[in-house]
C-alpha cells in the first residue's frame, strides 16, 4: 500500500486512482471527526468533502507528522469555523419543533450504543469535547492538539482526563459501561 | 508500589502521566492481576469512545482540479519577465524629456519703455521666453 504522503503527491500530480485511495481511507473517520465536533452529520459530510477540497490545492514542502493529524488540522478548523457560524446564527424554536423526523444522526449512526456515546460526547462542553475528538478520532498527539489549540499542554491533558471520566460516568449511568 | 487508584490508572491508559509515575504504574501492572484488570477495562472503554460506528456512504471524491501544462517555475519566471517589460515601459514613458518653459522678468527697463520724463512704465514687463 502507497504511504497517505505519496498517494497525495501522486494525486496533486493528477493521478485519480491514488487521490480516491487517500479519500477511501481517510474520509469516514473525518466525518466522525467533524460531526463530533459540530455535532451535525450533514455538515460533517461538508467540511469532510471541503478538507479534501482543500487538500488539493495546499502546497506541502516537508512532510511533518502523520498525514492523518494533517488532514485532521485542516477539518478542525474548519469545523470550528462553522460551529462559531452556527453559534451566531442558531436555528428558530420554530424549525426545532417543526422537524420531528429522524434526524440524520440516527440514520448514520444506526447502533443503539454507539448513538449513546456520540450523544454523551456531544453533552461534553466544547473546550472538552474538541480535545476529546482531536485525540481519540482525530489520532492528533497531545503536542499537536496544544498547537493547533493554543492551550498548554498540561490543560489539554488535564481536559482530556476529566472528558473522558464525565463520559464514563455517564456512560455507566446509561448501562453501557459497567 | 500500592495499587494505583482508578483516576491514575486511567490518566495511565490516557498517557497523561508524567513519564516516572508512567514507568511505576506499568511496573506494577507487570505483577498485579487485579490492577491489570481493571487497566484492561479501562483501555477498552476509552478505546470504544473513539470509535462510534458511523453509517457513511461514500461519495465521489472531489475532482482533480487540471493543472496548467506550464510547470510552476516557468509560470512564476514569465510572471516576473512580463511584470519588468511593463515597469520599464511606464518608466520610459515618464521620463520622456518635455523643454522647460523658462519665465524670465526682467528687471531692467529697455530704453523704450522709460518715457521721456525719465519715469518707468507700470504695465507688466514680464516676457516669457525660450531659453
Amino acid at each position: 500500500m502507497i504511504d497517505d504522503w505519496d498517494c497525495l503527491d501522486l494525486a496533486h500530480g493528477g493521478d485519480e486512482n491514488a487521490w480516491r485511495d487517500l479519500f477511501e481511507r481517510h474520509y469516514p473517520s473525518l466525518v466522525r471527526m467533524t460531526s463530533s465536533i459540530t455535532g451535525s452529520v450533514e455538515t460533517g459530510h461538508d467540511l469532510a468533502q471541503e478538507s479534501f477540497v482543500r487538500l488539493l490545492h495546499v502546497r506541502i514542502r516537508h512532510h511533518t507528522g502523520t498525514f492523518k493529524s494533517f488532514l485532521s488540522t485542516i477539518a478542525y478548523r474548519l469545523a470550528l469555523k462553522e460551529r462559531s457560524r452556527h453559534d451566531s446564527h442558531p436555528p428558530s424554536d420554530s424549525a426545532l419543533i417543526a422537524d420531528s423526523s429522524p434526524s440524520p444522526l440516527e440514520l448514520a449512526i444506526r447502533d443503539d450504543t454507539d448513538r449513546i456515546i456520540f450523544q454523551v460526547i456531544q453533552s461534553l462542553s466544547a473546550e472538552h469535547r474538541e480535545i476529546l475528538t482531536l485525540r481519540l478520532i482525530g489520532g492528533q498527539s497531545y503536542e499537536e492538539i496544544a498547537s493547533l489549540t493554543g492551550v498548554p499542554i498540561g490543560t489539554v491533558k488535564s481536559r482530556m482526563f476529566y472528558a473522558v471520566k464525565i463520559c464514563r460516568e455517564m456512560m455507566k449511568q446509561r448501562g453501557v459501561f459497567k | 508500589m500500592t495499587h494505583p487508584d482508578a483516576d491514575t490508572l486511567l490518566k495511565f491508559v490516557l498517557q497523561t502521566l508524567d513519564e516516572s509515575e508512567g514507568s511505576s504504574v506499568a511496573e506494577h501492572l507487570a505483577v498485579c492481576v487485579r490492577c491489570g484488570d481493571l487497566h484492561q477495562k479501562l483501555l477498552g472503554e476509552v478505546t470504544r469512545l473513539g470509535q462510534v460506528g458511523f453509517h457513511i456512504d461514500l461519495p465521489a471524491p472531489p475532482g482533480i482540479p487540471r493543472r496548467s501544462r506550464l510547470p510552476l517555475a516557468v509560470s512564476r519566471w514569465a510572471a516576473v519577465l512580463a511584470i519588468g517589460f511593463l515597469m520599464g515601459y511606464l518608466t520610459a514613458q515618464l521620463s520622456d524629456p518635455v523643454r522647460p518653459v523658462v519665465i524670465q522678468q526682467r528687471l531692467i527697463p529697455t530704453r523704450a519703455e522709460v518715457s521721456s520724463s525719465g519715469f518707468v512704465s507700470c504695465q507688466a514687463i514680464d516676457a516669457t521666453t525660450s531659453p
